[in-house]
Parts: C-alpha cells; sequence; structure tokens
C-alpha cells in the first residue's frame, strides 16, 4: 500500500522542554519524523516550545510553532492550519496525553484532522489498566497479578487480596512517576495517595512485585497490512525494581537463550496485534530467573527513550520507519536507510554489543535521595559500542563525565564497612556498579552478590573480570620487559581500559602508554554499524571503536584522499547544564560546514538522545567517547583539516589544552583547533587569567582574589565584605559555584570547589553583588568584527544561575547606557582575546554600572535562543570564521547595530524537583533546572507566561474557579522588608478577584496594611485549623509564593525547615510555587495584562511569521 | 585454561590466527557465516551444518552455556537441541564465553566441544571473515587447534588450506545424518487417533517432528533414500522432506519420491532442502549460491496473499531454486524481499508446497510456524 494521498498537511506535537523521563531523544525522534513526513512532498507543521531542539529550526518543518503542546494551543493551531492528520507519538508522554485528550473531546473530529498510526483507542488500551488486562488476556500474556483503584481505601484492599510487597503504578504518566514499592499498609497509603494525585485519571494500580525478576525490552514495529518486525531486543542489568530509565541496559541481551527470547518476541507480536499499534511500540517485560514465566510489565504506543536507544544501537531508524508506516507505507515497500537497498522489513543483526548508562546528577539537588527504584531520577544517558561487555562497560563509565576512568582504577570510593557495603549492593544509589567492583576487591563471592543485587552472574562474573585484570596491571611496571608488558596490555584495551587507567595501574602517564601502545601495535580498529552484521555491503558512515577486531573497516588510504576533513567534537552526555542546545550547536555546525563545501564532516558525540548522533547529519558518526585518548585514536585515523571544540560545551572545551599540550610535545599532524587560539580560550576560561586581563582592559568587574590558602582569602572577603562567590574554572552549570555569606560558609565552599577542580585550574573568590540585574550576551566574533545576535536580561535579580533563570530578549530594565558599556565591553573583550567563533559574555548591571562576571569562549546555553529569536543563525556564522571567513560581507550593516527585536522572547527553564524525592525547589548559583522552553509574543508579558505555561508552569490567568468563587494565592515570605514588599504584590491579586491565603506572620502584616486574608497555619502545627498542607492537598491553593529571606544560610536552618515542606509538597500536588521576588512581579504584570485575552480569538505567530517581521534572516 | 594456538587456513591461501577451545585437532569443511547472535544450542546441532565450519557474527558466544540433553519434552526430543549432538566440523567465534551462567546450564560450550572432539577457535574478527566470504564466496578451509604447549606449522597449514576436499564432493553428508531405519512418533498414548505424517529425513530438526506432534500428528521419521513403494506400505497421511546438508542433486531417491507424491496427490511439504528436491521434483533447477543465507533476521514475501505479507524467518542453506526453470504448474509460493531469491514454491493444483526457510525456527522466529497448520488441514 503506498502512503495515503489525502494528506496534504500534517501537525506533529514535539515533546516540550527536557525533563527527567523526557529528554533530547524527542528531537530525535521528531526531526525524523518531520524528514520523513517532509520529503513525500506532504506540509509538516510542528509544535514544540523547546526552542533549543534541532526540529524547531526553521528549514526543518514547513511551519514551527513555539507554543505550549497543551490542549488550548494545540486545538488554535489546527484552526489555523486545518492539517489533515496528526502525529502524536514522537513527542513523548505529554503530546500523547494532550492528542488523547483532544480527541475526547471531539477536536480532530470537528476540525476533520485525523490521528495517523497508532489509534487513540489503541492509546488508551495501553494506559487504562483494566482495558490492558483485557488486550494482554486476548494476546495470551500475562501480566502481573493487580487491580487498579481510585481511592487509598481501594488500593489497601487489593494489596491484601495480593499480599505484600506491592508495586504501586500510576496511569497516564511519564516515566513511572509516582510508582514505588510498598512493603506494609502504611507504605502503600503515602504512596497511592500521592500516585492517585498525579494520575491523570485519578487511578493507580496495585500490582504483584516482581522485583529481582529479569527486565527485558522489545521495540516492534507493525504496519497498517499487519506485518510486524521486532527490531530490538535489550536486557537490563539492573533487574525489575530499578527503573529501566536508571537501569544499565545491553543489547542484543546477552543472558537468554533461544527459547526466552523467542517467546516474548512472539508474544511482543501477539501483543501489538491485539493492541492495534500501528508504527512502532516498546514493551517491557519481566523474565523470571529460573523459569520461562514472564509478566508484561508495560507497553509504551509511541517512540520512547528505549526507541532511541534502539535506533542507535541498531541502526535502523525507528522514529522515521514508524512515520513512514503512520502515512500508509507497509514495511516491506521501505528500503534499508543504511544498505539502501535491502528492505526495512527485516530485523537487526549486531556483530557487536552496545550498553546503555545512566547519568544522574543528584549532588546538583539539595535534600535529595540518592537512592535509585521504581521512580526514574537520571537527568541524561549514554551509550558505549563494543564487542565484550567489559569494554562497554568501561567505555560507556568514562562517557558519563563524572570523573571515573570506567569500573576500577578511581578516586578511593568512601570507606565503609562491609556490612555497608552489602547495603549499598542490595538497596543501590547511583553507584552501585562500583561497590560491586569493590566488593570482588575484598573478596565477596559471585553467589553473594547475586543474593544481594539479584543482578544476573553473567554481568558479575565481567565486573570481576575488570578487577581481576586491574589486580594482574598493578603487578607491573612500565621498566619491565615487553613480552611481559605487551600482552597484560592488550588484554586492558580488550577489557576497555583507558591508557589512563593502565597508566595508573603502571604508575606513568597515559601519553606513555599511549607511545608504548603505538610501538606494540596495540591499536584500535575502526568499525561499521551496518543493520545486517557484514552480510551486505553497506556505505554506512556509521562508525564505533574498539580492541576485539583484526582490521579497520574504513580503508582511510583510498576514502577521499584530498578530501577536505573536519571533526566535530559533540556535547556528551545531557546533565543539568548541558542539553540539547549544545547539540543544537554540534548540528548546526556540521550542517553549515557541509554547505560551505567541507568535504568530510566528522562528528564525534556518543549520547544516544541526540541528533548529532543520527548518522544522516554528518559524513562520519563516530559513536565514540570525547576522551583525549579517543580524540587523539580519531585524529590519527583520520588526518583532519582541523577539529571544532566550541560547539560541543565544556566536554570538548576542557579537552582543548590538553589537545593544545600534546601538539606542543609530541607533534602529532591534524590537531588543528579551529578558530579561538587554544591559548586564548585558557585565558577565557581560567578565572585568574581572565580577571587578570580585565583588569588590565580597565573593564570592570566584581572584586576578586584567587585561591592560594584559605586564611588569605577569608582576609580578602572581609575586606570586601560578604557575600562572596566561589569560581571554579572550566566547570559548566556552576558545578560547587556557591555563595558565602560568612566565614563558616566560606570555609565549606571552599573545600568543596577544591574537591571538583582540576589541580592546574585556579578558582577564583569574587564579591557578589546583591540586588543586581543580570545580563548575557551571544556573540560571534571574526577576529576584527563582532557580532552580538541579543543582549539578554535574567528576570530574576542576580544570583540565580542563568541556566535557571528566566531571561527575556531585548532587556526590559538595562538603560541605554549600559547596554552601551555592555557593547563596548564585549567588543573589547573580543579583540583582545582575538575570539574567531561563538562566544557568551555575562554581566552583572547595577544602574548604568556594568560588570563582567564570566567569558565563554565557546557555543553557549542561549545560542539556539538567540539565533531564533534574532533570525541570526550563530553556529551558521561561526563555521563561517572557523573557516576563515569574515562577518561583515554576510551580515553588512547590521553587524554595527545594538540589536533590535520586534517580538519578545522569554525563555524559562523546566524543572524536575518532582521527580526528586525530596529535592528543594529552591534556586541558587548552582543550577538545577533539566531543561527550558522559550515562546515568542509581541509583547514581554505574551511571552513570558505563554513561556510559563510550556514550562508546566500551571499559572492561573482566570481568577476565578468553576464555582465562581475566587482562586487561592498563598503567600507565605520571611523577614518584615520581604512581607512589605509583597503587600501591593497581594493588593493586585486581590484587585484581579484572587483570595489571599497567608502564614500566620505574614496575614498579620496583610491585614495591617488593609488586605482581606485566611490565615492558615504551618505544616509543623497539624493540630491547628486551616492548614497548610490540607490547603496543598485539597487543591484549594492555585498559586503558591514563598520567597526565602534571601538565598543565604538560613534557608539550611532547622528554622525553616517549615517553608521547605511547603515548597516541596506544592512541587508534589503540581502547584506553581513562585520563589523568587522579581519574577513574582513580573508575574503579576502578566496576569494583569493578558488575563482577558486567552479566551477570545487571538492571533497565533509560527516562528517563520516572526522571521517575516525581522529585518535581516540569516539562516 | 592455558592458551592454544589456533588458526583457520581457507582455499584461497588466507590464514587466519586465534586461539583455541573445544578439542584440540584439525577439521575441515565449508566455512560459512551466520549472522544471527542468539540460539546456538539449536544452530549448533542442526545437522546441516554437517560438513561446514559455521562463523558466528555476535562477537559473544556461548554466554548461558549449554543444557542438558536430558531435558526432554513428552515426546522423549530434547527441548534445546534439534538433533542428538553437534554437527558443524567446527566453530569460529570472536569469543568463547569462559564463564557463563543461566539455570539449565550444564557444561560450558567450550567443554561441549571437547566432549564431542571438535575444534573451536576465537579471537577471529568475524566481521572481516564475513566481508571476505561475501564477496569470494563460501570457501572451504581448514581449523587447526594445537594441544597445549604445541606450536602450528602456519605454512603447512596454509598449503593444506588450499588443498581441502570439498565434502559436498567427497562425503555423503545427507546419508551421514539420516536414520538408517524408521523410527515412530507417537503423538499420545492413543496413536489410533491421528493421522500419520512420513518424514524423510535428510537431516531432520527435531522441532519438525515436534511441530507436527504438537499438531496431533504422528511422525514416522523414514531414511533420506526412501523410496515411492516404501511409502505406499506405509500409506501415510501426507509426507514432509527435512532440510539437510549439500547439493540437493545428490539425493536422488527423495526427488524421486517426492515426484510420485505430487503425481498421486499425496500431501507433501518441502523444508530447506525439501524445497530444493521438490523443486527438481517437478522438474526445475538449482544452484550453489555464492554465500547462502545463514541469519535469523531474513524477510520472505508470500506472493500468494492478496496484501503480500511478509515474515520474518530462519535460514540455513547454500542452494536456491532457478525461478526461471520452474514449470507452469508450479508457482512461487515466498520469494526473498532482499534479494528475490525463491523462497518457497506451491502446486498450482496438488496438495503440494515446500519453503526453502525454516517454519519450525529453532532458532529464531516462529512467525510461520503456522505453515504446519496449512500442511495439517491439507491432510484432510
Amino acid at each position: 500500500m503506498p502512503k495515503f494521498p489525502w494528506i496534504k498537511k500534517c501537525l506533529i506535537l514535539g515533546s516540550g522542554a527536557i525533563k527527567i523521563g523526557q529528554a533530547g531523544e524527542f528531537d530525535y525522534s521528531g526531526s525524523q519524523a518531520i524528514k520523513a513526513v517532509k520529503e513525500e512532498g506532504i506540509e509538516v507543521v510542528l509544535i514544540n516550545p523547546n526552542i533549543a531542539t534541532i526540529q524547531t529550526d526553521p528549514g526543518l518543518a514547513n511551519k514551527v510553532y513555539l507554543l505550549p503542546i497543551t490542549e488550548e494551543y494545540v486545538e488554535a493551531v489546527i484552526k489555523k492550519e486545518r492539517p489533515d492528520a496528526i502525529l502524536l507519538g514522537w513527542g513523548g508522554q505529554n503530546s500523547l496525553n494532550v492528542g488523547v485528550n483532544l480527541d475526547k473531546a471531539g477536536v480532530f473530529e470537528k476540525y476533520n484532522c485525523k490521528v495517523i498510526g497508532t489509534s487513540v483507542e489503541a492509546i488508551d488500551i495501553t494506559e487504562d489498566r483494566e482495558l490492558f488486562r483485557h488486550a494482554m488476556h486476548k494476546a495470551g500474556a500475562k501480566i502481573a497479578e493487580s487491580g487498579s483503584a481510585t481511592t487509598v481505601e481501594e488500593a489497601i484492599a487489593i494489596a491484601n487480596r495480593i499480599g505484600y510487597p506491592v508495586m504501586i503504578r500510576v496511569g497516564y504518566t511519564l516515566g513511572g512517576k509516582g510508582s514505588g514499592v510498598a512493603h506494609n499498609e502504611q507504605e502503600l497509603a503515602d504512596i497511592a495517595s500521592r500516585g492517585i494525585k498525579a494520575s491523570m485519571i485519578r487511578q493507580v494500580l496495585i500490582e504483584q512485585d516482581m522485583t529481582g525478576w529479569k527486565e527485558i525490552e522489545y521495540e516492534i514495529c507493525r504496519d497498517y497490512d499487519d506485518n510486524c518486525v521486532a527490531i530490538c531486543n535489550m536486557e537490563n542489568f539492573d533487574p525489575v525494581g530499578i527503573h529501566t530509565g536508571d537501569s544499565i541496559v545491553v543489547a542484543p541481551c546477552q543472558t537468554l537463550n533461544n527459547r526466552e527470547l523467542e517467546i516474548m518476541r512472539t508474544a511482543s507480536i501477539d501483543i501489538i496485534r491485539s493492541v492495534g499499534i500501528v508504527g512502532e511500540c516498546n514493551i517491557q517485560f519481566a523474565l523470571y530467573p529460573t523459569s520461562e514465566e514472564f509478566r508484561v510489565i508495560e507497553i509504551n504506543p509511541r517512540l520512547s527513550r528505549s526507541s532511541a536507544l534502539a535506533s542507535k544501537a541498531t541502526g535502523y531508524p525507528l522514529a522515521y520507519i514508524a512515520a513512514k508506516i503512520s502515512i500508509g507505507y507497509t514495511l516491506p515497500e521501505l528500503i534499508n536507510q543504511v544498505t539502501k537497498k535491502t528492505t526495512a522489513c527485516f530485523e537487526p543483526a549486531c556483530d557487536y554489543i552496545v550498553l546503555k548508562f545512566p547519568r544522574w546528577n543528584m549532588e546538583k539537588f539539595q535534600r535529595v535521595s540518592r537512592k535509585i527504584g521504581t521512580q526514574m531520577k537520571s537527568v541524561g544517558e549514554v551509550m558505549a559500542i563494543g564487542r565484550n561487555f567489559e569494554e562497554v562497560l568501561q567505555k560507556a563509565i568514562r562517557m558519563l563525565d563524572n570523573g571515573k576512568n570506567g569500573i576500577v582504577c578511581n578516586k578511593a570510593l568512601p570507606r565503609i564497612t562491609d556490612q555497608e557495603l552489602e547495603d549499598e549492593i542490595a538497596n543501590p544509589c547511583d553507584n552501585r556498579v562500583f561497590w560491586l567492583a569493590e566488593a570482588y576487591k575484598r573478596g565477596f563471592t559471585t553467589d553473594r552478590l547475586y543474593e544481594l543485587s539479584k543482578i544476573e552472574r553473567w554481568f558479575l562474573y565481567k565486573i570481576k573480570n575488570i578487577v581481576d585484570h586491574e589486580r594482574e596491571l598493578r603487578k607491573l611496571s612500565i621498566t619491565d620487559p615487553d613480552e611481559v608488558k605487551a600482552p597484560a596490555i592488550r588484554q586492558a584495551k580488550v577489557f576497555g581500559f583507558s591508557d589512563k587507567q593502565v597508566a595508573n595501574c603502571l604508575r606513568t602517564d597515559e601519553l606513555v602508554i599511549r607511545r608504548e601502545r603505538n610501538r606494540f601495535g596495540i591499536t584500535p580498529f575502526v568499525k561499521q554499524i551496518d543493520t545486517l552484521a557484514a552480510e551486505f555491503p553497506a556505505g554506512t558512515n556509521y562508525l564505533y571503536m574498539t580492541y576485539c577486531g583484526s582490521e579497520d573497516d574504513v580503508d582511510f588510504k583510498l576514502a577521499n584522499p584530498n578530501g577536505k576533513k573536519i571533526i566535530v567534537l559533540g556535547s556528551g552526555v545531557y546533565r543539568i547544564g548541558s542539553s540539547v542546545e549544545f547539540d543544537w550547536g554540534c548540528v548546526n555546525m556540521a550542517w553549515a560546514l557541509k554547505q560551505k563545501g567541507i568535504d568530510e564532516v566528522i562528528m564525534v558525540n556518543y549520547n544516544p538522545e541526540t541528533v548529532s548522533t543520527d548518522y544522516n547529519e554528518s559524513d562520519k558518526l563516530y559513536f565514540e567517547e570525547l576522551t583525549l585518548e579517543r580524540v587523539l585514536d580519531i585524529i590519527e585515523k583520520e588526518s583532519p583539516y582541523g577539529i571544532v571544540v566550541s560547539v560541543g560545551g565544556q566536554i570538548s572545551n576542557s579537552l582543548t589544552p590538553r589537545l593544545v599540550e600534546v601538539n606542543q610535545k609530541y607533534r602529532l599532524p591534524g590537531i588543528k583547533i579551529l578558530g579561538t587560539e587554544g591559548k586564548n580560550i585558557d585565558r577565557a576560561e581560567d578565572r585568574e587569567k581572565f580577571s587578570n586581563l580585565l583588569d588590565h582592559l580597565g573593564i570592570k568587574q566584581p572584586g576578586w582574589k584567587r585561591l592560594f590558602s584559605t586564611d588569605e582569602t577569608i582576609k580578602f572577603a572581609n575586606e570586601v565584605g560578604y557575600p562572596v562567590i566561589v569560581r571554579p574554572s572550566y566547570v559548566l552549570s556552576g558545578a560547587a559555584m556557591r555563595v558565602a555569606y560568612n566565614e563558616r560558609q566560606l570555609r565549606e565552599f571552599l573545600e568543596l570547589a577544591v574537591n571538583v577542580t582540576d589541580p592546574r585550574m585556579s578558582i577564583v573568590v569574587s564579591k557578589f553583588i546583591e540586588d543586581s540585574r543580570e545580563v548575557e550576551i551571544d556573540a560571534v566574533a571574526d577576529g576584527e568584527d563582532v557580532f552580538i545576535g541579543a543582549i539578554m536580561e535574567h528576570i530574576e535579580n542576580a544570583g540565580v544561575h542563568s541556566g535557571d533563570a528566566d531571561t527575556s530578549i531585548p532587556t526590559i530594565t538595562i538603560s541605554d547606557e549600559a547596554i552601551k558599556k555592555i557593547v563596548d565591553n564585549t567588543k573589547q573583550i573580543a579583540s583582545s582575546l582575538q575570539i574567531k567563533g561563538p562566544f557568551n559574555i555575562q554581566y552583572i548591571v547595577d544602574g548604568d554600572d556594568v560588570f563582567v562576571i564570566e567569558c565563554n569562549l565557546r557555543s553557549s546555553r542561549s545560542m539556539p535562543f538567540v539565533s531564533k529569536t534574532r533570525g541570526i543563525n550563530l553556529m551558521k556564522l561561526a563555521a563561517e570564521v572557523l573557516l576563515g571567513g569574515k562577518l561583515r560581507p554576510i551580515l553588512g550593516e547590521e553587524i554595527d547595530h545594538i540589536p533590535h527585536f520586534n517580538h519578545y522572547g522569554v525563555k524559562v527553564p523546566q524543572f524536575s524537583f518532582m521527580r526528586l524525592s525530596g529535592a528543594d525547589p529552591i534556586l541558587g548559583v548552582e543550577m538545577v533546572s533539566t531543561g527550558e522552553v522559550a515562546c515568542l509574543g509581541m509583547s514581554f508579558e505574551e511571552a513570558l507566561l505563554t513561556s510559563l505555561i510550556a514550562a508546566e508552569f500551571d499559572i492561573p490567568l482566570d481568577s476565578k474557579r468553576a464555582d465562581g468563587k475566587g482562586k487561592v494565592v498563598l503567600i507565605t515570605v520571611g523577614g518584615d522588608k520581604l512581607k512589605q514588599q509583597l503587600v501591593p504584590i497581594a493588593k493586585r491579586f486581590e484587585a484581579m478577584g484572587f483570595r489571599i491565603f497567608a502564614t500566620e506572620h505574614t496575614a498579620q502584616a496583610f491585614i495591617d496594611e488593609g488586605l482581606k486574608v485566611t490565615t492558615v497555619y504551618k505544616i509543623s502545627e497539624p493540630q491547628r485549623q486551616p492548614n497548610l498542607l490540607n490547603c496543598l492537598l485539597d487543591g484549594t491553593i492555585s498559586l503558591l509564593i514563598n520567597i526565602p529571606m534571601t538565598i543565604t544560610e538560613e534557608k539550611l536552618l532547622a528554622m525553616l525547615e517549615d517553608e521547605y515542606q511547603i515548597r516541596r509538597k506544592a512541587v508534589e500536588y503540581g502547584i506553581p510555587v513562585l520563589t523568587n521576588m522579581e519574577l513574582v512581579n513580573s508575574v503579576v504584570t502578566a496576569i494583569e495584562t493578558l488575563r482577558n485575552d486567552r479566551t477570545g480569538d487571538k492571533p497565533i505567530l509560527s516562528l517563520n511569521d516572526h522571521f517575516k517581521m525581522s529585518d535581516k534572516i540569516y539562516w | 585454561m592455558a592458551h592454544r594456538e589456533a588458526a583457520i587456513a581457507l582455499d584461497n591461501g588466507m590464514i587466519f590466527k586465534g586461539a583455541g577451545f573445544g578439542a584440540s585437532g584439525e577439521a575441515s569443511g565449508e566455512v560459512v557465516f551466520n549472522t544471527s547472535s542468539a540460539g546456538y544450542t539449536e544452530a549448533l546441532s542442526d545437522p546441516s551444518y554437517n560438513g561446514q565450519i559455521p562463523a558466528l557474527g555476535g562477537p559473544l558466544v556461548g554466554n548461558y552455556g549449554v543444557p542438558s540433553f536430558d531435558a526432554r519434552d513428552e515426546w522423549g526430543l530434547p527441548i534445546f537441541f534439534e538433533s542428538e549432538s553437534f554437527k558443524p566440523e567446527g566453530l569460529i567465534v570472536w569469543e568463547c564465553c569462559k564463564q557463563p551462567y543461566h539455570y539449565t546450564m550444564v557444561k560450558t560450550l567450550d567443554q561441549w566441544l571437547r566432549d564431542e572432539n571438535k575444534p573451536g577457535i576465537e579471537g577471529i574478527d568475524v566481521r572481516q571473515l564475513t566481508k571476505i566470504l561475501r564477496s569470494y564466496g563460501v570457501m572451504l578451509g581448514i581449523v587447526k587447534v594445537a594441544g597445549e604447549g604445541e606450536h602450528i606449522d602456519y605454512d603447512d597449514l596454509k598449503k593444506r588450506g588450499m588443498e581441502v576436499p570439498d565434502p559436498n564432493v567427497t562425503r555423503q553428508l545427507v546419508k551421514e545424518l539420516s536414520v538408517k531405519e524408521a523410527k515412530r512418533y507417537d503423538a499420545s498414548a492413543h496413536p489410533d487417533k491421528h493421522k500419520t505424517v512420513a518424514l524423510v529425513d535428510c537431516g531432520v530438526k527435531y522441532n519438525i517432528i515436534r511441530c507436527l506432534l504438537k499438531r496431533g500428528i504422528n511422525v514416522v521419521v523414514m531414511p533420506w533414500d526412501t523410496t515411492w513403494e516404501q511409502v505406499q506400505d506405509l500409506k501415510p497421511g501426507g509426507m514432509v522432506f527435512s532440510p539437510g546438508p549439500g547439493n540437493p542433486k545428490d539425493c536422488k531417491a527423495a526427488i524421486k519420491t517426492v515426484a510420485s507424491c505430487i503425481d498421486n496427490g499425496l500431501p507433501t511439504m518441502g523444508i530447506c532442502l525439501g524445497n530444493q528436491i521438490m523443486a527438481l521434483a517437478v522438474g526445475a533447477d538449482t544452484y550453489k549460491m555464492k554465500y547462502g543465507h545463514r541469519a535469523a533476521n531474513k524477510p520472505v514475501i508470500d506472493l500468494t496473499d492478496p496484501v503480500k505479507h511478509a515474515f520474518i524467518t530462519t535460514q540455513n542453506h547454500g542452494f536456491a531454486i532457478d525461478k526461471d526453470t520452474l514449470p507452469p504448474d508450479i508457482e512461487v509460493y515466498f520469494i526473498n524481499a532482499d534479494d528475490k531469491t525463491v523462497e518457497g514454491i506451491r502446486h498450482k493444483t496438488k496438495p503440494a508446497f515446500a519453503v526453502q526457510f525454516h517454519p519450525e525456527a529453532t532458532p529464531g522466529p516462529y512467525d510461520t510456524e503456522y505453515l504446519f497448520d496449512k500442511f495439517v488441514a491439507m491432510l484432510g
């Protein structure tokens, strides 16, 4: 069957901001869907407020709407665009839910827009547990004993029938939000009440707890003609009980025999037929470890994190194929995208294995529990490709970029007793694999470790192999004879040891090991991923490196001998502070270099969630580590013309000084860093060198001092006065950056900073300027001219990390005088550092005074925001400059203008506090948001509110509830000053018809000023009613304003425990919380301006419409 | 376990060095590749590997060890194997798992090869070997595993590698495997209640027998050279011609028997070698493929189906039917979705069909097991 002829225009829903459980993988799947549909001549319209994604670039879809993915906005777009069809499954759970709701509300029918691919009826089956049970019964597949409950009492009754322990799962949610295991009635009551509240359908499922069973996943495709293929099977290292998003996963399955694999494969196909999936779906199974008993855990009737992983693991582009199926094609009609000649109706064969490792960021959060379990907590993941488990495990650990060299040869773990060690293995945190290695070192047996962890012995044996080999290596010395060293080093490389690990064991430097290795001829091989294990010739460019082989698949001598090759270093693992916005930079850089005639653009990255690791986006993709060793390996193989280090964010940037050093010491050919010189990158990144430079240029900065000794630093702090800020060099997202308000804190923070900083890099302490504004610029310089893309202003006062701040383009309160100084300072810095490429400078503005606080000679988090708001692609400009070109011929006079905008763009962070049990939703100088959105508007207020809604801030625009009573704003703040500041705010809310609730002292202050206030009592005084906790629980509160006194040490004190409880509970019950005075001000103004606008037929504008209004477009 | 030198020598003079596992010694045969990465106990007991040395594409082999032959189903067939022994001449892998684990395991893969006196070689870049076989076609070769402490004379091995006799010529691969006399499997304790099918054993896989028994059919396994007269003596309700190794043209008796079955309207099903035999029986020709199909991910399309359904199948064959030689009363039933080779044929008027792939799977997907239902339906 060919494609449906009636689809002329198709709407695709994106995923919105990145949050835990829903990350960059949806940029990959959405981009693939756009491509698959658009190349059929169908007009594609996309809704996605995540401005940092590739899919929202103006060139991909025909039209992009940077709008919230909510029923209201999606309907507005449908009304305007009148698409014939809509794809719901490419944007994650949220867009699926919105689609289901719109379908049920009759909106699609009203506008004659058809859901293609998996139907809403089929989606319902997978989401509603009772329908699901029925469908599984029809397919002959067993599910765990279970029952659904809408009240805690029902939940307890079901648990009594099944027997404890029970698993509580929440219907219609993502990433298992609100799920948990209960061992008794009390735990059950607690989890169930939260789960019922979190569920869209107010329903939880109580089921048999299968903790310790093997967890297996299948990715299946099915077309309208009922052809089915199982593209990939995957096995979790961590058994059931740890969320699959928080589990180490291998593909294909390694410990299952043919019967086990085929029984579940057949069940998968029976299941998707029974459910009626069309396109792609993921099925999770629990397999009893010592029988063929299995249970279906769940089905995701959409593209998912697992499907993105499976696509990268196999080379089979699931999102692309699923989109083609949805528009009518059958699998046999489609072509294998790698071989370009065989059919897509097949099942990939792997002659390698892959391993996914989750990346957590728990240390970023205050009060968070580091235990992992049924709720996903990781913020990103990496995938390693190799040919044995030891190799992929150690590679993956290095890819996490958290200072670990592999399973072994790391900084010493904390000293704990055997008893504690057993507990770490049985009740894991985010570092269990390292404790397993430690246990082997202490002589634990595999059987004991299995008993504790239920991790299949095959995996445990492999960890033991690594530990044993480390022991062998440590017996050696670099001075040993070759015939002793060489075999041990060779085996180490086969087991995935890095040169650094080997060097650590042999007590030498990694470059010495590299030299020795090369002398022995122990070098890695470049292998292709071709979906068919070499059975058919394939011109694939999807590559990895391994020591388990005998030849390169690529002939480096033959291929394009005179071609100009450029390597682009990717952004690596997603974590807080480095996410899809850096991948946007890498992909745009690769595209731009290609456009400018580079013969071979080579991407290096290992993050399966990205577009940059789609092998279609570059001439060659090395799905590889971004370590010095591996980058040198690739340089040696490829002999490139140059390397781009300035677009991948902090990982590639930090590699620069090492590459420069190697180049100087060893004169390796091909290490030419394109753009700003390595030494100038260092002058900007090293805090001391940069502060010296500013002093030299006469540019103002807050008083500063390099840390040499603690006492000296404290003396400095006393001179300039507290608060002061501690800032390590070469860190991203403010790791270990802290504001100290007194000496005790300063001592503590200095110690922390010393721990995270490379000893060769400096740590600087500066005066922290309070109550000032923070401004950033994103720019590109060519050595002569500087083009400032935009000047951005944070809505919050300085002190909130730039990644957590709400940010406006253009500025809203900055004086012309200050703007002029910012432009001048920017040009001065660019000129003195001879910047050639993208850069970002952060300023503090106090009245007309401007202070420089930081400069990064690389792509920044805000580059896509600036580029799309301005209509000028800074990465494309940067590519021109990196190749030696100039800006002026492209931009003309535009280059001299202070950035001018006909609209506003506001970037709003997305937080994931809900998923991190215990985390305090409060902001400071260390970044804690997991993603961001940015919407454009014709006014600041419109842009701000649209963005807040897009970031799931459920701002009450209408002041009245359904019953006609006023909605409630709860205000609770400490200190007289803040209370007074909030009086006018409360009055404005009251004037709009909101009701004001406040805690005792705040209420008194308001009443004194003539406000009508209902007093509520603290959580810590549960006997007094009305109590705050009840108000939060029963949905009385529509908006919570809680501003901690200052962002100071007070929050650490017990007296503020109550405020923490309030904020935390509000997060858990989905009530918007505002914790910042400036944001409160902006929000109240925005509500006033816009609350009557939303019901009318106001025009919604696409990014393309906004572009038409801009003076100059360069994209 | 001590390191043992090992190497493979191919008939084009190439030699690959690795490390030995399994038995020390030497084996020769046709070197073939299989891209499947799971199901090695079923694959390596598949009689079609007689005379061959497979190289397995998945890098880690033997992870779940080898289960017991004593684990048997209600009909006495081993659950995890397709015959009673290791069938290839030797084995080529990247890594043979030293420390496997599975609750059903009784020995390691290494031990299984030792017990069956078959040499194995690891440390071979199977992808590299596959690329060579893919471009040169399958080759003859020798696998040699030295004894502990012994050294291999590589020059000598290389020379002998170029003179390996073709087992398809020097050996009677099918005869070696086939039962010597008829063997009966009853579907239940009351065999009279069931229909009976005769299965001509050219190297049968046990799951074919099981697939029939499961459907309530008694099975009489008969020797590879069973004649039409012998069939008539038995009076079965239908005939199945099994898979097996080597050139189908060597199975002269079976070709004649199939022809008689079809002529007499006896319901007949051919699988793999049985497919090729049926083609020869109706007057079509077969040819040797460059490197065959050996995998568990092969798409085939049912051409007789209005929506042209596709199925994923397990395959293990080096010969194929020449489509252009098929007589008018035979239609192509299935084709390979990739290279469009014939994957099955069907008689237009008589109850006879055959498939090139393995509907009995093991290892691999069960998607085409429904073909046994079709066959059983033909029995009336």
